[in-house]
């Protein structure tokens, strides 16, 4: 289904939101459905989408892990003897967790179904300045480009000898120095050459701009949208 | 050492690079590689390093499917000249950047200081070691990734464009550097489009037609 990318980011930002507030199980995994639906409604290849996080996703079940077995408080779930392995308080957080990240990808999801200049005239109809929409839009579009900076300096560090597996605890913390060092500079050094070469193309030279594009939404949109509202309404309120 | 390309085939989405190709290099020989923008003269250098799986074919180094190898022992047989060189720099000064890799692997010998300060030397590299790497020009960031390189004593060298964002005083510097590297045994593959510093330099070529034929010329 084809939607307004207003829709999308108003939608996507009433979730989030419930997902921030929202502490009990049943509330979140019904978020998390809902993101499902509509992630499912905008034709975003679910299945692929997670395979491609396979790394994240893993991180997620570390965390998950981790919250389990180290927060004590509450009442035992699991106990070996009168050794308590996992409590309820726990292994409530921890769900939690994973709901509220797997909430996070589907929205992201969903939003990576619109072309980036839709988003930005998304953000600049509901009146959110265009210099800020612009800015949003150009760093979400960078991410991708991060990433493979990322792996092309991880790559130029192994050629240099470096097995990043091997090395001392004691020096990981340096490593992550010299990993990060040269993408943060190359970064910095690409942010700079965009801005002059937007100041260059006439960025911000006149206050008012005009759109070539202009969305409007259709009964589809509106109703998707009213449905969004009550269910953000009904959920906070319950 | 030997880098074998049995009957590789590559394919970026839609875009087919090689079919079917076949190479072989002696890592005695110093090679230069031509072939028009977007022939596939990195790839073929990303290839035989590792970093890119052929969709068909195999690839070794010293007959071991090169995917197999892990990327850090590679790196200390075969030096890659990264085409955008500025990736290949990690610390803030001059000698940090040639002694990291060792303190890091706890492989540092003793007069591992005086060696790189000789080779820096070598590579008629002006500024003082404890210089910071984010102030040197072009051509000395270049020079300094070559030694950052070379203090591994790769037998083989990958450079891919080395020329490109030189002028023709710190070519030139190149080439002395790169002939004695030859003198020394080092073999090379050069990708580059400036046939005359190629033809200073290589005992044989190589040229990328349309379609990935690899054709001797």
């Amino acid at each position: 289904m084809r939607l307004d990318p207003r829709v999308k980011l108003i939608t996507v930002c009433l979730l989030t939101t419930l997902a921030v507030i929202k502490t009990d199980l049943v509330n979140l995994a019904e978020i998390s459905l809902i993101c499902l639906l509509f992630a499912w409604l905008v034709k975003y290849p679910i299945i692929s989408g997670l395979l491609k996080m396979k790394r994240l996703l893993a991180t997620f079940l570390m965390i998950f892990l981790l919250q389990i077995m180290f927060n004590r408080s509450g009442v035992p779930f699991l106990s070996v003897g009168r050794v308590v392995l996992v409590t309820v308080t726990g292994l409530d957080l921890g769900i939690q967790f994973v709901l509220r990240m797997l909430i996070l990808i589907f929205c992201a999801g969903i939003l990576s179904t619109s072309h980036s200049r839709d988003l930005i005239q998304g953000l600049v109809q509901l009146k959110i300045p265009y210099v800020i929409a612009f800015m949003v839009t150009i760093a979400i579009s960078y991410i991708p480009l991060l990433n493979k900076e990322i792996h092309d300096t991880v790559t130029a560090l192994n050629l240099r000898g470096v097995n990043l597996k091997r090395i001392a605890i004691s020096k990981k913390i340096r490593t992550f120095s010299y990993l990060f060092v040269p993408v943060i500079m190359h970064t910095l050094e690409q942010a700079q050459d965009l801005s002059i070469s937007l100041e260059m193309r006439g960025f911000r030279l006149k206050r008012q701009r005009t759109s070539w594009k202009n969305l409007r939404m259709n009964a589809a949109d509106i109703l998707l949208l009213a449905l969004s509202g009550a269910i953000f309404g009904l959920m906070l309120f319950i | 050492m030997q880098i074998k390309l049995d009957a590789v085939s590559f394919a970026y989405p839609g875009r087919p690079v090689f079919e079917d190709l076949n190479l072989s290099i002696d890592c005695r020989q110093v090679i230069g590689l031509t072939g028009s923008n977007g022939c596939g003269k990195t790839t073929l250098g990303k290839l035989i390093m590792g970093f890119l799986p052929p969709s068909r074919g195999s690839i070794c180094l010293d007959q071991v499917p090169v995917r197999s190898i892990p990327l850090w022992e590679i790196g200390r047989r075969i030096g890659y000249l990264f085409q955008n060189f500025t990736c290949q720099l990690f610390s803030s000064t001059v000698l940090a950047e040639l002694l990291f890799p060792f303190e890091l692997m706890n492989r540092q010998l003793p007069g591992m200081e005086e060696k790189c300060l000789a080779l820096l030397q070598s590579l008629n590299f002006k500024p003082n070691a404890n210089a910071s790497t984010f102030t040197l020009s072009m051509g000395e960031k270049q020079r300094l990734v070559l030694a950052s390189l070379l203090i591994s004593q790769p037998s083989f060298l990958i450079l891919d464009e080395p020329t490109a964002s030189l002028d023709s005083r710190s070519t030139q510097s190149l080439l002395e550097i790169l002939e004695n590297q030859k003198a020394a045994g080092v073999g090379m593959l050069v990708i580059s489009h400036d046939r005359v510093f190629l033809d200073a330099l290589c005992d044989r070529f190589l040229t990328i037609e349309t379609g990935g034929i690899l054709r001797a010329t």
